[in-house]
């Protein structure tokens, strides 16, 4: 009767591949997580039906222009108190701009609930339906520029106009592809919270 | 996609009526306001009742109504209508017999013109604009005139004071105001007159598509242009949805008509009579807020 048991000089000998290994199983999450948390790149995973994708974006930072629009174009004309209303308005209104703008555009990461408290019912059902992101099977994807304008009603700044630009490029199947974004919000805020009433997209390629 | 977002019009709980708008308004103001206490879109329909009045001084709710029109939105299909009515039509008012239907405002302001078509035509409305001479050509010029096509020369100096060539020119305030005032210089009178307005109508959508195709916050510059010159019974946040709307509409896919008519006598007054043929049209539109 033979028992072949393993030698335990074998176990020492295999200890730093399994150092090796786990160190890297540990460095392929904390960059999943990483690349999933930067801000400016996204994992998009596409959870509609039939065509699950997952892709890396790497997204410029936005350049947005946010101004007053209405009877009081000027800033300086505008009273103390509309000029700290409009101040106080304009990262609000941008940082849901550029959510809704980002997940119409480069796809939601999990689906309209990633955004759907920035949009309102009808509008949340009409992202669902419409799912509109990258396109099947896009991946290296880049959004190289990204930049548009959100104009505020004076003088209460309540409403919002946000007309946005997302220039991407990506692989698609084995074609490189380049096409142009342009987004317009229509955003109303009530209960202290800017939401997207409407939203419109128009997708041209290069 | 933008067609399923804008057919929710939320109802906002407003309940108020033409006779809570603050004071009495002033001759010439544009007045904005609800048809009944609540909004309720029926299928994603929106009718509006358009009215110029004739008012140079005084209230203008009991003025003369001068243009009549209902303005369809089909906000699933993003297609619409502009009925128009010529102010001499014959019709029964409520409560108050047989009229010309540019009386029921004199009678009752807006609230009894919307029920008086309403009862005509079945078609429920569910807002009313009016506007007068004066604020009509402020609102034209502060929106640096409008582009339109002139089907006809107009040479009227003495009822309103227009004299255009025919073609397409843009009229500023007071040329916009003589041609929609106009009627003897057509042979159709008062009915080629309504034609007219539903024509300026399109006009005004088509320079708004135009603006805010390039630069879509035009839309709220026209909003605060229309409110230095308004009174609102509907909230800001319900002006910026019904502005959404008419952003999206094509006027291409906006019919305007006027109802057949034939003219005559009802008594001594010289009126016209609104055909049995309107009847097809008026079910059409009721069913499809499209023309």
């Amino acid at each position: 009767m033979s028992v072949v048991a393993p030698s335990p000089r074998l176990g020492w000998r295999l200890l730093p591949a399994v150092v090796a290994a786990a160190a890297a199983v540990v460095a392929a999450s904390l960059a999943i997580a990483a690349v999933r948390d930067h801000p400016a790149a996204t994992a998009v995973r596409r959870a509609v039906a039939g065509r699950p994708v997952t892709a890396a974006v790497v997204a410029k930072p936005w350049r947005i222009a946010t101004f007053s629009v209405g009877a009081t174009v000027v800033p300086e004309r505008l009273s103390r108190p509309a000029r700290r209303r409009l101040e106080a308005q304009k990262p609000r209104v941008r940082r849901v701009a550029r959510a809704v703008a980002h997940a119409v555009t480069l796809a939601p990461p999990d689906g309209p609930a990633g955004v759907g408290r920035f949009l309102t019912a009808a509008a949340a059902r009409s992202f669902a339906r419409t799912a509109p992101g990258l396109p099947k099977n896009a991946r290296d994807v880049t959004a190289f520029d990204r930049f548009g304008r959100i104009g505020l009603q004076a003088p209460r700044f309540d409403t919002a106009v946000a007309h946005l630009h997302v220039k991407t490029r990506a692989l698609v199947g084995e074609r490189r592809a380049r096409w142009n974004d342009t987004v317009t919000l229509w955003l109303t805020r009530r209960e202290r919270a800017w939401k997207v009433i409407a939203f419109d997209i128009d997708r041209r390629p290069r | 996609m933008i067609k399923r977002a804008l057919v929710v019009l939320t109802v906002i709980g407003l309940t108020t009526s033409a006779t809570s708008l603050m004071g009495v308004p002033n001759a010439g103001e544009l007045l904005v306001g609800r048809v009944h206490g609540s909004f309720q879109p029926t299928d994603g329909k929106m009718f509006v009742l358009v009215i110029g009045n004739d008012a140079r001084s005084g209230n203008p709710t009991r003025s003369r109504a001068d243009a009549i029109h209902i303005v369809g939105i089909n906000t699933g299909a993003m297609r619409g209508g502009i009925l128009n009515f010529p102010r001499d039509s014959w019709v029964p008012i409520p409560g108050y017999g047989m009229g010309r239907i540019n009386e029921a405002l004199h009678h009752g302001g807006p609230d009894l013109l919307a029920r008086t078509l309403e009862t005509l035509t079945g078609i429920h409305l569910d807002y009313w604009v009016m506007v007068g001479f004066e604020d009509f050509v402020k609102i034209v010029r502060s929106l640096g005139g409008v582009r339109m096509n002139v089907p006809t020369a107009v040479y009227d100096p003495i009822g309103s004071g227009a004299r255009l060539k025919a073609g397409t020119q843009k009229l500023l305030g007071q040329q916009a105001l003589a041609y929609m005032r106009t009627r003897k210089s057509f042979s159709g009178g008062d009915v080629t007159r309504s034609t007219n307005h539903g024509r300026f109508l399109l006009a005004l959508l088509r320079k708004l598509k135009g603006e805010t195709a390039r630069n879509p916050a035009a839309l709220l510059r026209w909003i605060a242009t229309t409110q230095r010159h308004a009174r609102f019974d509907v909230s800001a946040d319900e002006m910026f949805r019904l502005g959404v709307v008419a952003t999206k509409l094509q006027p291409k896919h906006v019919g305007n008509v006027t109802v057949p008519v034939s003219v005559g006598w009802a008594g001594a007054a010289s009126v016209v009579f609104i055909s049995n043929d309107a009847g097809s049209i008026y079910a059409r539109f009721r069913r499809t807020a499209q023309l």
